[in-house]
């Protein structure tokens, strides 16, 4: 029969795992930086688009492609060096939380780009890209604490 | 329902830090858990091959481009462990009330 330990190094050995699981979850959320170059690229794109200069938008969406690339790619390679939190953390509530969120950008995003063309407003396409930027921007980080958040305590409640 | 099973392999300290890394990752890389942990090459793979031993973790070794990886992942006993030893040190706290919280 093993010796269980005082409540005080039980309450340490807890702290300890939970300060433990926060650093493998903390490396598994995407960066602040990703919301911005996503919203700062799909900016160049409709400008690009908006110019109405082949050209122009054949480069704009050279770089917006390649853009996206990179970005989802530095995001991956992130993840694969250190350590890929379980997918079974997000949990329906995490889920819950992505699907309002990208719901909630195209709900202000598209009525807002409709509504500048209605008022016959120049280059109307950026601008609305311009409100999904800030929303990406804002919102993303926002959405990152909330699965934090969800992910910890999933992960404090021994899910799986 | 997590049945509390205090687990004295799971308990050690380094192994603790360890697997609870481990159980918030499907896989985690060596150098991560090595820098993370704070340990050196060697005592990580001690622990690890004690805790592959008992059957708790999987290693796998795989090459990322010419480069050789480690990983390793908490195997579904290692994880039944670790819920059960985390029930376990909760009970205890719970015993003793609030009052033992680290600050």
């Amino acid at each position: 029969m093993h010796e269980q330990p005082p409540p005080r190094e039980a309450a340490e050995a807890l702290a300890e795992i939970r300060q433990r699981q926060e650093q493998v979850i903390e490396r598994a959320l995407t960066p602040t930086w990703f919301w911005w170059a996503i919203g700062l690229l799909v900016v160049g794109f409709s400008t690009a688009a908006d110019s109405g200069n082949a050209l122009v938008l054949g480069i704009g969406t050279v770089v917006f492609v390649l853009g996206l690339c990179a970005a989802v790619g530095a995001v991956v390679v992130r993840s694969l060096r250190y350590a890929q939190a379980r997918t079974s953390l997000i949990g329906n509530a995490g889920a819950l939380a992505i699907a309002v969120f990208v719901l909630g950008v195209l709900a202000v995003t598209l009525p807002a780009s409709l509504a500048f063309h209605a008022l016959d407003l120049p280059y109307a396409g950026t601008w609305g890209s311009l409100v999904c930027a800030v929303l990406l921007g804002v919102g993303g980080p926002v959405l990152m604490r909330r699965l934090r958040a969800t992910m910890l305590d999933r992960a404090a409640a021994g899910s799986r | 329902m997590i049945e509390p099973k205090f687990d004295d392999l799971v308990h050690a300290p380094t192994r603790l830090s360890i697997v609870s890394l481990l159980a918030a990752a499907e896989w985690a890389d060596f150098k991560f858990l090595r820098d993370t942990v704070g340990m050196s090459d060697s005592a990580l793979s001690k622990q690890l091959t004690t805790l592959e031993e008992a059957g708790y973790v999987e290693i796998r070794k795989h090459f990322v481009g010419k480069r050789p990886r480690t990983s390793a992942r908490l195997t579904d006993a290692g994880q039944t462990a670790f819920d059960g030893h985390v029930a376990a040190l909760q009970e205890i706290v719970a015993r003793a009330g609030a009052t033992v919280l680290p600050g």
